[in-house]
């Protein structure tokens, strides 16, 4: 599957005129966003939907539009998260077959949803996203520092919890 | 960049790329009947509407805009005046030994207040420091939310969530260093038109999630407007400086650590000469971050 950059600013600022236009170039990549977010929530469409849908009201006014997307999608996920029971989360995980996904990936996957909301989204912003910790920090509304912290941490976690050292990409 | 990364690092970003390509594609484009404008009776019902006006998330901490106002075109009202809409009372509490912030954050001691929102229990102010474009800086802090401050007050406007701010259901809408003679408070934009007497010189209005324009205004006793404060557009950013240049040089390991080398910095400064050196500890801090600094390159 083509992907371009994750709600790249750049290509939000060309369409803002349009909202049509600037939903169509970024419906699929929001939904992609919350479906990481929510550990692939079947809602993710959803989310996303909702997340255009209140940006709509304000589309006019926003200067970033990249940025209003990416964080509404943040707390509509959080807002997801909290009514939803962690086991719940993982189910949207343990739908996806093992012939889609490698068994290390599924593992890598299932202790980042073990994960706490907020680190959890630092981490999918950092590493899918590639998103500076400035960017992160104004979605997830905390300081930089913060960011860091958070990231600190997750990392530490994960890296005692991956203690199989296969490493795809080195391969 | 890839090579730098750790396995574990790796693993993740390859895991996600996998698992991104496995979400679903939107399922229509974009129709008039999406749109929010129209009669909400004409738009096709979402399962998360519903969920969504509850409890926001996560804080966020915004450009401030506060306006001082003290043009000769201010109305005096009568000397009785009271805010139209509903007053939402406050109430000055005692802070806690901590304030509630993971992780832990070095406070300054003097700083701390604390103000009960009925039904949302106590909410905690404070002064922290942090890192802003290469320099320790103070930041005036509600639990989740900080944001950086200069002159003799701290003073920022902050929506917090009902995750962070762990005071209660809602979110709060939050305006810290009120003007002096601030008596009113009336916050615009929401359903509701809302009012408060501020306590410890700030307001907190329980307010649902709502990511749209939100005024509030500050009134003295006789009813003239003192400031006003809403959500702005973010400003640009000056130039980068020498000290941010030198901080975005940084590798990201070095930048995760950051905020632990001005905590250690400032706690051992604090441990030494005690909690009312802490203006001259900012100092030192920062001056020993610029060597840290220099030393990770």
């Amino acid at each position: 599957m083509a992907e371009g950059p994750p709600l790249d600013d750049v290509a939000f600022d060309a369409a803002k005129a349009d909202f049509v236009a600037f939903y169509r170039a970024q419906i699929d990549q929001a939904i992609r966003l919350a479906w990481l977010l929510t550990s692939g929530g079947a809602d993710a469409g959803d989310i996303a939907q909702e997340a255009f849908l209140r940006m709509r009201k304000h589309f006019d006014h926003v200067r970033h539009p990249n940025a209003y997307l990416r964080t509404t999608l943040v707390r509509l996920c959080a807002e997801r998260h909290r009514s939803a029971e962690r086991e719940q989360l993982r189910l949207g995980l343990m739908a996806v077959t093992e012939s889609d996904l490698p068994a290390t990936h599924r593992e890598t996957l299932e202790h980042l949803t073990a994960l706490p909301y907020r680190q959890r989204a630092v981490l999918v912003l950092r590493y899918w996203a590639d998103a500076p910790d400035d960017v992160i920090a104004d979605a997830l509304g905390v300081r930089t520092v913060t960011v860091r912290s958070l990231a600190s941490r997750a990392l530490a976690r994960l890296r005692k919890e991956l203690t199989d050292d296969r490493c795809p990409e080195s391969r | 960049m890839t090579v730098a990364l750790n396995r574990a690092e790796v693993r993740l970003r390859s895991a996600l790329r996998e698992f991104a390509a496995l979400a679903p594609r939107a399922e229509s484009q974009w129709t008039d009947s999406d749109d929010p404008r129209r009669p909400s009776a004409e738009r096709p019902p979402r399962r998360l509407v519903a969920g969504a006006l509850g409890a926001a998330a996560l804080a966020l901490t915004g450009a401030l805009l506060v306006t001082h106002d003290a043009g000769p075109w201010t109305m005096r009202s009568p000397p009785l005046f009271v805010p139209t809409g509903v007053e939402v009372p406050l109430t000055a509490t005692a802070p806690d030994d901590r304030p509630w912030e993971q992780p832990p954050l070095v406070v300054n001691a003097g700083s701390m207040a604390a103000v009960t929102v009925p039904g949302q229990g106590r909410l905690m102010t404070y002064v922290s420091v942090g890192e802003y474009r290469g320099h320790v800086v103070q930041e005036s802090c509600v639990p989740g939310a900080c944001a950086p401050f200069s002159g003799p007050r701290p003073s920022f406007v902050a929506l917090t969530s009902s995750v962070e701010n762990g005071t209660g259901s809602s979110n709060l809408w939050i305006w810290t260093g009120l003007p002096d003679g601030t008596a009113f408070v009336q916050l615009q934009g929401t359903n509701r038109l809302l009012w408060q007497r501020p306590e410890s010189g700030m307001v907190a209005f329980p307010i649902d999630f709502e990511l749209g324009r939100i005024d509030a205004v500050a009134f003295d006793a006789a009813g003239a407007q003192l400031a006003t404060a809403s959500w702005a557009t973010r400003t640009e950013e000056p130039d980068v400086t020498p000290r941010e240049g030198l901080y975005r040089q940084l590798p990201q390991a070095a930048k995760d650590v950051a905020w632990q080398v001005i905590d250690t910095e400032m706690r051992s400064c604090l441990a030494a000469r005690g909690d009312e050196a802490w203006d001259d500890c900012v100092g030192v801090a920062d001056d020993a971050f610029l060597v840290w600094m220099q030393s990770q390159l």
